[in-house]
């Protein structure tokens, strides 16, 4: 499962990887708020950023292709925004395509551009960030940063156990398929609601197993947990480097915006 | 004896799940590092009298762990001396890592951060897990993940061991490694299986369970020899008893 192999990705042991993890959230999310200030025009402003994340992800030793494949799956979403830019956004006219009486505008046609850009720009850093850092780091570093506790733990059990409920998923499905593959639509719908409600079920209990099972070893309502993150001089090295390379985003922007 | 010498003091035990009687007038006692085993059939209330020994369930009666009555007001000190083990270590496995499952009980029990790191990975280094303390329990297999549900409760050093059918779904391999492990936990065991031939093995005196009742308890050897006894509760004579039978009547 996809989810599996991003984990293998994210164990690894370079020197991206050992980074702390507050180091890397903030500096994809900076990096995020950065490119998305920038303005439409000119495209050459996104060579800098894109510089910046492609040299990460190489600098990170990650799969170029798997990383691509990756991307692909946000593409449709991307595109679906981006489309339909060129011939509403006015108003000077580029072009009209033959046939279909539509007019392709020059300013929709950038913003459509720069949205693309900026969506993918987007995407490769938080790659680079979920790609090297193993998801309970994640965990740790969005704890350090006050995102509510019940959140954290909700999403590290989700985690720890999606595998268990897909596997459910499928075997019930199955299960299904053998009984009666095909059948009407109507019959299909109608098992496919008792499916969903038989897995809500059992996801139930499994939840009340673990809870026994927490109670058992003394859980008292409150998770105490081993790891602690500590700042390493690596750390603080790649902080200011990477705060060095972003602020120039900004700027960038602000030159080529003329005062914005 | 006084009741403080006991591990394990049940007496006229007695649970309802809303109405529909589970257990009913249980009474027994297990010594200080006894091995007994709890057997009976699907339904006999196996599970749901362990549940009872750490105050996960709570019925009518007394139940005292070390002369503790369980109550309440006793439940944390009560969870520190006895450590459950559950049919699905899945469910017992639920931090990211193996020597954070192994830390979990340690921390809930006040240990510092340090003490609770050396007794995760004392526990894993005991089941043979040392490697494999930063994974995460679905990279294991079967018997590495039983042992692994066993270590997160090693840590936290319980004097009385409640495993509920630790061998379900374990290949001969992992079986025989769990069986090694069970006849060296420290302290009491009370473990409810279906494999008999494990309970020979490891446990010395049998507890009968059915209906909710105890129908039967003795030496290990005797009570799951006795041919009639075992098919009126639906259990069956374990091949290592019955096969020893045949060869002395030859
Ligand atoms: N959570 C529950 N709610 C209602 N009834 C239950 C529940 N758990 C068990 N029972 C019932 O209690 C009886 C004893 O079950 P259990 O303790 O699980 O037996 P065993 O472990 O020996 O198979 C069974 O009849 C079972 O159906
Ligand atoms: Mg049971």
């Amino acid at each position: 499962m996809h989810h599996r192999t991003v984990e293998q990705l994210a164990a690894g042991a370079g020197p991206i990887h050992r980074l702390d993890p507050r180091v890397k959230l903030v500096t994809v999310l900076a990096f995020v708020v950065g490119v998305s200030t920038l303005p439409v025009v000119p495209l050459t402003l996104f060579l800098w950023p894109a510089v910046l994340v492609l040299s990460a992800l190489l600098v990170a030793g990650l799969p170029f292709l798997f990383v691509l494949s990756r991307s692909l799956l946000v593409l449709p979403f991307v595109l679906m925004v981006a489309m339909f830019l060129p011939f509403t956004r006015g108003p000077t006219p580029l072009w009209v395509l033959p046939g279909l009486e539509l007019t392709v505008y020059q300013e929709g046609l950038q913003l459509s551009l720069a949205i693309l850009i900026k969506g993918a720009l987007a995407l490769l850093a938080v790659e680079w960030l979920v790609f090297t850092t193993p998801f309970h780091r994640l965990l740790l570093a969005m704890r350090a940063f006050r995102v509510p506790r019940v959140i954290v733990v909700t999403l590290s059990f989700l985690f720890r156990y999606l595998d268990l409920l897909a596997d459910q998923s499928q075997r019930v499905r199955r299960a299904r398929m053998a009984r009666a593959p095909g059948g009407t639509v109507r019959w299909r719908l109608r098992s496919t609601g008792g499916m969903i409600g038989r897995l809500l079920l059992r996801a139930l209990d499994r939840a009340d197993r673990v809870h026994q099972a927490m109670l058992a070893r003394g859980f008292d309502g409150e998770i105490r947990i081993l790891s602690c993150l500590q700042m390493r001089r690596v750390d603080v090295v790649f902080l200011v480097g990477a705060g060095a390379g972003l602020v120039a985003v900004p700027i960038l922007g602000l030159v080529a915006g003329g005062g914005l | 004896m006084k009741p403080g010498d006991l591990a394990v003091a049940v007496e006229d035990l007695s649970f309802d799940y809303h109405g529909h009687q589970a257990l009913s007038g249980i009474s027994f006692s297990l010594e200080a590092g006894e091995r007994v085993a709890l057997v009976g059939p699907n339904g006999a209330g196996k599970s749901t009298l362990m549940l009872h020994l750490n105050g996960l369930l709570m019925g009518s009666g007394v139940v005292r762990i070390h002369g503790l009555r369980i109550e309440k007001s006793s439940l944390s000190k009560v969870r520190q001396q006895v450590g459950m083990v559950f049919p699905d270590p899945e469910d017992q496995l639920f931090m990211p890592t193996l020597e954070e499952d192994a830390a979990f009980g340690p921390l809930n029990m006040g240990l510092s951060r340090q003490q609770a790191t050396q007794r995760a990975r004392q526990a894993l280094a005991t089941m043979g897990l040392a490697e494999l303390g930063e994974r995460s329990s679905h990279h294991l297999s079967d018997g590495e993940r039983r042992r692994a549900a066993i270590a997160t409760v090693l840590s936290m050093e319980p004097k009385v061991w409640v495993l509920d059918e630790p061998g379900a779904n374990l290949d001969p391999k992992g079986r025989r490694e769990l069986i090694a492990v069970l006849r060296q936990l420290p302290g009491t065991v009370l473990l409810a299986s279906h494999d008999m031939d494990m309970v020979v093995q490891v446990c010395k005196r049998c507890l009968v369970l059915d209906g909710g009742k105890l129908v039967a308890q003795g030496l290990t050897e005797q009570v799951l020899a006795d041919a009639e006894l075992m098919e009126q509760h639906g259990l069956e004579v374990p091949l290592r008893l019955a096969n020893k039978q045949r060869s002395e009547t030859c």
